[in-house]
């Protein structure tokens, strides 16, 4: 399925005066009231669109747009293929220097169950050394060992990934499995949601 | 940051508990347990040396560190007082691979050879409420969830490791006496020369906690209320031994039973201390000169060698000469240890299955409540006592040094 969310109010903080509207990847000034989308989305004021800090997927055969922190938005990626990892390095090396990242040292197992065409299973590690992105890997089979492990069925990132289901309802209802240090995780929390929002960026085909 | 324990023995609360659960490692070997799943609010103090308020476990594998499992707003706290860190005290909460039931079992199953052994588990009874013996629903609960282990009844290794104090732990206690001991003197001069009129038995027991908070106490730990106060017929329920304070006021002429509670480091102070408001009748005194002489019999009775039928025999017999035995309840002890221990003196090897065997020998180094109480529901006039010993071989040493009396308000 291609992700079919073109169109996101975008509310660019408190401080500013500006709102706008993405149309088909496009930024363009509107009020919030106006008839172009529900979801707002809180970004920072008086900046390019940026990729960190926004949650709008492109849609496909986007070109390349300012408004997207200066990824060229020319092609989706199938996900979790490695052209969307290569991408996802690009991306997370570039918008999570260390010190977004708190200088953390940890590592984490998405494990996706049921993955199509085949139901096959597949995993996305990610690695953090001193906040620096150390190492991401995508395969299938069992997963290197990592400090955390997120299990569920590959529809439920994908819900995740394009904003349909929160990661933390999706692990109060049974949908996602979390081993690993519950207190650590929580201390956590807010550097996985600053990854997310950055993967959140990538043109993806689910 | 972490504020453990010093670890050092300079520390005179020092408890050595890598060489508590080595201990715990060996003996489990010995009876062929793969892994000790523990659940009594006694057994996490007496291995984490932290109070777990919240439904918690204690995993012990063969070997290696303990890993304790609480609920997830508590565990960093715990993690904080605990000597262990926070890589072995996990929080629990209900999210996917994080419920009680699934993290631990996973962990259990991690630490098994094949995922597969016999596991230790505490299952009984208590007449101690917050004892935390692993319910039905949690035991068929964790029996699904490690498909291939063995659960077996194993609390028995614990309460033999626990049974002798070493001298941190007996530290412990003789602070907490001291702090009671604080608490007394606070309420006595609260009340001396007329200051009790108007007073209820709650306010009493405020008085007694802001005295042992200030020098220390984390909290008065019975569940029996906190500080017990009871005045008037309140101290003479037939055959009864609880008094949460209440909001009655004190009157002239009544007595006053202050039974408080201080904890330091887990270890726990129990001390009650009586009064008689003036005018104090003939009859009152006579309550009270006997009751004083009895507690001062049974602390020159108490040692090692003896057990709890004998000293009951010995008291009532004693009662029964001066003619006070209708007032006494045939009890003189109850157990103490860490947090969470409050029930039976001794093993579970008696008549009647997690009471108190009457025959437990005394050994030294045990650690017991001198418990007596002393009730005549007529006259509406009773009194406590409750005093942490330490068995010696000739003799017992009382913990709180609050001077033993029956002390008239004027």
């Amino acid at each position: 399925m291609k992700s079919r969310i073109v169109s996101k109010i975008v509310d660019f903080g408190e401080k500013s005066d500006f709102h706008g509207c993405v149309k088909n990847g496009k930024l363009s000034e509107e009020p919030a009231t106006s008839s172009c989308h529900s979801a707002a989305v809180k970004i920072a004021p008086r900046k390019t669109l940026g990729a960190n800090n926004s949650t709008f997927h492109a849609a496909n055969n986007i070109s390349s747009n300012p408004n997207t922190g200066g990824f060229p938005m020319t092609a989706t990626f199938q996900y979790l293929s490695q052209q969307w990892r290569d991408e996802a390095e690009k991306r997370l090396t570039t918008e999570l220097p260390p010190e977004r990242m708190n200088f953390v040292t940890s590592s984490m197992s998405n494990i996706y169950l049921n993955c199509p065409p085949d139901g096959s299973e597949k995993y996305l590690f990610f690695k953090f050394v001193e906040g620096k992105f150390a190492e991401m890997l995508v395969g299938t089979g069992t997963p290197p060992k990592a400090e955390f492990a997120i299990a569920g069925d590959y529809q439920t990132f994908a819900k995740i990934t394009r904003g349909e289901l929160s990661a933390q309802k999706a692990l109060m209802t049974l949908k996602l499995k979390l081993k690993g240090n519950m207190v650590k995780a929580l201390k956590l929390a807010s550097l996985a949601d600053r990854l997310n929002k950055v993967l959140a960026t990538i043109p993806t085909e689910y | 940051m972490t504020h453990h324990t010093d670890t050092t023995t300079k520390d005179p609360y020092f408890i050595d508990f890598p060489k508590r659960i080595k201990n715990i490692q060996a003996e489990m070997a010995n009876q062929g347990i793969d892994c000790y799943l523990g659940s009594r609010l006694r057994t996490l103090s007496w291995t984490a040396d932290a109070f777990c308020p919240w439904r918690s476990f204690v995993v012990i594998p063969a070997d290696g560190l303990p890993t304790v499992f609480t609920f997830v707003i508590d565990a960093a706290r715990v993690a904080d007082d605990s000597w262990l860190g926070e890589d072995n005290v996990m929080g629990f909460a209900p999210m996917g691979g994080q419920d009680q039931i699934e993290q631990i079992a996973d962990f259990i199953k991690d630490n098994l050879k094949n995922g597969r052994g016999r596991i230790g588990v505490e299952s009984g009874m208590s007449n101690y409420l917050p004892e935390g013996w692993l319910s039905h629903y949690e035991y068929t609960q964790f029996q699904a969830a490690l498909s291939g282990c063995e659960l077996v009844n194993a609390h028995t290794l614990i309460d033999k490791l626990a049974l002798i104090k070493d001298q941190g732990t007996i530290n412990r206690f003789k602070e907490a006496s001291r702090i009671v001991d604080i608490g007394h003197h606070a309420v006595f001069e609260a009340i001396k020369d007329g200051g009790y009129k108007g007073m209820t038995e709650t306010e009493i027991a405020g008085i007694a906690t802001l005295a042992m908070r200030k020098a220390g106490s984390e909290w008065e730990w019975s569940f029996t209320g906190g500080n017990e106060i009871a005045s008037g017929y309140r101290t003479g329920f037939a055959g009864g031994a609880c008094t949460p304070a209440s909001r009655r006021e004190l009157q002239p002429g009544e007595p006053l039973m202050v039974d408080i509670h201080a904890m330091f480091k887990l270890g726990l102070g129990d001390h009650s201390h009586n009064y008689l408001m003036a005018p104090v009748t003939d009859r009152q005194r006579w309550h009270a000169d006997n009751f004083v002489d009895i507690v001062k019999k049974t602390l020159e009775t108490y040692r090692a060698g003896i057990t709890p039928s004998l000293i009951a025999e010995k008291m009532m017999g004693f009662a029964e000469e001066r003619g006070f035995a209708d007032y006494m309840v045939p009890g003189f002890e109850h157990g103490i240890g860490l947090m969470g221990d409050e029930w039976r003196i001794g093993l579970n090897d008696g008549p009647f299955p997690y009471w108190t065997n009457p025959d437990h020998v005394y050994q030294e180094n045990e650690l017991l409540i001198c418990a007596m109480q002393y009730a005549c529901p007529d006259d509406n006039i009773g009194f406590r006592y409750e005093n942490p010993i330490v068995i010696h071989a000739d003799h017992c040493e009382p913990l709180s040094k609050f001077p033993l009396g029956v002390d008239e308000i004027r």
